[in-house]
């Protein structure tokens, strides 16, 4: 059975936004069914996914019927796999589908992290999502990924610079982004002049506290709704460790490998195969070991590819062409819908100035906590 | 046991619940076994992958922390930058911070015999000390300076606030240029010294700045409005930054002297100044090398933060105090 998302809508994603997060949640479906090509009528959708990371971020949880009695389905859930909740909801969909336990899901991933007066008040609630020996001693994720970071850089001599042309590249393409937080262009000297948040990690390698949501109609019979529907050919989700100190190789993160082979393997495809990809990249040095984990560069060159350009907009593997995390932002639970929505447009031709030409297949790549959790997604036209 | 640090990071953005920089690692023993674990920040730039220390388990309210001791490690020689540091009680506090074993820059607009007889003074007291050319009241020149003074002796652990200037008058006669010289050198000259030096502070792990205040901006003083003003700004400065920098490890204590025995001091008309140390209770005036003593506590004494202490013989007892 082919299961597709037939529609795609996503808010744009904010700093501040002045909305509740109940009425960010009512925008992206309205503007989901709104967007259904042939329509969807009350009743045909018969599960509902909410993702959502946090209470803290929004106040408000068991927002499945919520969303159901909107909708008219007669049942939901909601999922909870930290930053990976929105990769889980489409995992779980996708599962759900194939196994005859549901035909018509809608997922609606959202987060309001203004909720919280400060960063450092919203990183406290981020950090719950660590091993409890991490969150014990106080480690936020920050850190988490500097702990990486500084090994990854120690072991294969990886720069700050290496790390800043991740965020470069990234909101050169957020630029192009209506749906983007920060469009602004940024030069490796700006990333490089920003304060160390936890050394060796700057202000510019972390991405953005977002308010945002975003929606998916996920369909065992695609062309019910659209006759260009976007096939979920595989999809693979896999845990690491919880604690990055309990990994063998700290510079690792291996549930992103393990995942893509299973989305890889149910797709019948390869890496060669992908034509666009949207990355975790959470902070700068999560893209460049993710095009590893991939496959898309051998251990410890991630950043080879930025600097021959492979990775840009109009090179031959395009990363993050939304703007990323770290230009178009990352309201945790609807991080992973939104690169599903984003790969939507991609597919059908329809991401106006940061359309990648031609792209046929497509991958995501969604990972929660320090790649504890890791879903990978292959995605075709 | 013997553990080995194969991972760690600076945590320079105090988060809660801890709301305090800190380092954490990863902490691996003989057999391979791992733990996160915690450093304190006063080992901030000493840190090395493959540094050995000690592990040992700290309670607190929101759980036992495993803390990494380094054993070792060379202890830094810490640095002090007085403003106003060539002479009066700049001078004085400067080789009092080179007695309690800190390199010391002095600051000052420049570099003069006086400065010059600071800074053999420092030297004999086995500092190692450096003269800055900086005027507080330009945000270019103290952010030159300060960068100097890092460059010079390799960090960043004490300000002292103390360059100032008066400029007397009764306000009806008080002209406008009068008012904001003062006011850009006493006050705003603290706001860029430390402005300037936070970053640094943070970096090494903490520190301490000391404003130099007055008895004068908690009393008022006939003659002194734009004196006044300024110190009672430092009051307010010192307040607000003691609670913004305290997660950093920032301390800030600000010193309200009454008159103190300098030549800013004695030239004021001596009809005045007799009548003053009649008024107080111990009929003196402060010596600069007793306001010195006082700084070195502040820098000395941990749990002191955000206060003002007079040290005035006695000339504001029942008087309100900060």
């Amino acid at each position: 059975m082919k299961v597709g998302i037939v529609a795609a809508y996503s808010s744009k994603y904010e700093l501040r936004s002045e909305k509740e997060v109940w009425e960010l949640v009512d925008e992206v479906v309205q503007g989901l069914l709104r967007s259904v090509e042939k329509g969807v009528g009350r009743g045909d959708i018969d599960l509902v996914i909410t993702s959502n990371f946090s209470d803290r971020f929004g106040g408000i949880v068991h927002t499945a019927p919520y969303v159901a009695s909107k909708v008219g389905a007669r049942r939901g859930l909601r999922v909870e796999n930290a930053c990976a909740s929105g990769g889980t909801a489409i995992y779980l969909a996708w599962n759900m589908i194939r196994a005859g336990l549901a035909r018509n899901v809608l997922v609606v991933g959202f987060e309001k992290m203004s909720y919280q007066p400060t960063s450092a008040e919203a990183n406290e609630v981020l950090m719950a999502a660590g091993h409890p020996e991490e969150v014990v001693a106080g480690v936020p994720f920050v850190s988490l990924y500097a702990l990486i970071a500084k090994a990854y850089m120690d072991k294969y001599g990886v720069t700050e610079e290496d790390l800043a042309l991740v965020a470069v590249k990234n909101h050169e393409n957020g630029l192009r982004n209506p749906l983007a937080a920060m469009r602004r262009k940024v030069t490796v000297e700006d990333v490089l002049r920003s304060p160390y948040v936890s050394w060796p990690l700057k202000l510019y390698d972390c991405s953005l506290i977002t308010d945002g949501a975003a929606a998916l109609l996920v369909s065992g019979d695609p062309k019910r709704f659209t006759d260009t529907p976007v096939y979920i050919d595989g999809i693979g989700l896999a845990h690491d460790t919880a604690g990055v100190f309990e990994r063998e190789d700290l510079t690792a993160l291996k549930a992103i490998s393990v995942a893509a082979k299973e989305a890889f393997d149910a797709s019948g495809s390869t890496i060669n195969d992908i034509d666009v990809l949207e990355v975790h990249d959470a902070f700068t040095v999560s893209e460049l070991i993710a095009y590893e984990m991939l496959g898309l560069a051998r251990r410890g060159e991630g950043a080879k590819l930025l600097r021959e350009g492979v990775t840009t907009l109009s090179g031959s593997k395009p990363v993050n062409p939304s703007g990323g995390l770290k230009s178009k932002g990352h309201p945790v639970g609807a991080t992973g819908v939104g690169m599903a929505a984003e790969l939507f447009w991609q597919l059908r031709g329809e991401a106006g100035e940061r359309q990648v030409k031609g792209a046929e297949r497509a991958l995501m790549e969604n990972h929660g906590g320090t790649g504890s959790t890791a879903v990978v997604a292959v995605l075709s036209r | 046991m013997v553990w080995k640090l194969i991972t760690y990071t600076e945590l320079y953005t105090p988060v809660p619940p801890y709301k305090s920089t800190y380092a954490v690692g990863v902490a691996e023993d003989e057999k391979g076994n791992r733990v996160v674990v915690r450093i304190d920040r006063k080992y901030f730039g000493r840190l090395r992958i493959g540094t050995l220390g000690e592990v040992s388990e700290e309670w607190t309210v929101f759980g036992t922390v495993r803390k990494f001791t380094p054993v070792g490690l060379e202890e830094p020689r810490k640095v002090a930058l007085v403003t106003g540091g060539a002479r009066g009680i700049g001078a004085a506090i400067a080789v009092e911070l080179a007695r309690a074993g800190y390199s010391v820059a002095i600051a000052d607009l420049s570099y003069d015999q006086e400065a010059e007889k600071v800074l053999t003074n420092l030297r004999s007291a086995w500092s190692n000390a450096v003269f800055v050319a900086m005027d507080v009241s330009s945000r270019e020149s103290v952010e030159k300076g300060v960068r100097e003074v890092v460059d010079k002796l390799g960090r960043l652990d004490v300000l002292v606030n103390n360059a100032g200037i008066m400029r007397d008058s009764y306000v009806q006669r008080m002209s406008p240029e009068d008012w904001e010289a003062v006011m850009k050198v006493n006050l705003t000259g603290a706001f860029y010294c430390s402005k300037a030096s936070i970053p640094y502070m943070i970096r090494s792990g903490g520190g301490v700045i000391v404003n130099i205040s007055s008895i004068v901006g908690l009393l008022g003083n006939v003659g002194q409005a734009n004196y006044a003003a300024s110190k009672a700004g430092l009051i307010g400065l010192t307040h607000t930054l003691a609670k913004e920098l305290a997660p950093y490890g920032i301390r800030v204590v600000a010193v309200a002297p009454g008159f103190v025995r300098t030549r800013t001091a004695l030239a004021i008309p001596k009809s005045i100044l007799r009548d003053y140390v009649r008024r107080s209770p111990i009929a003196r005036l402060v010596e600069p090398e007793e306001v010195a003593k006082l700084v070195r506590h502040i820098v000395e004494n941990e749990a002191l933060n955000g206060i003002v202490i007079p040290i005035d013989l006695g000339l504001g007892i029942g008087s309100p105090r900060t």
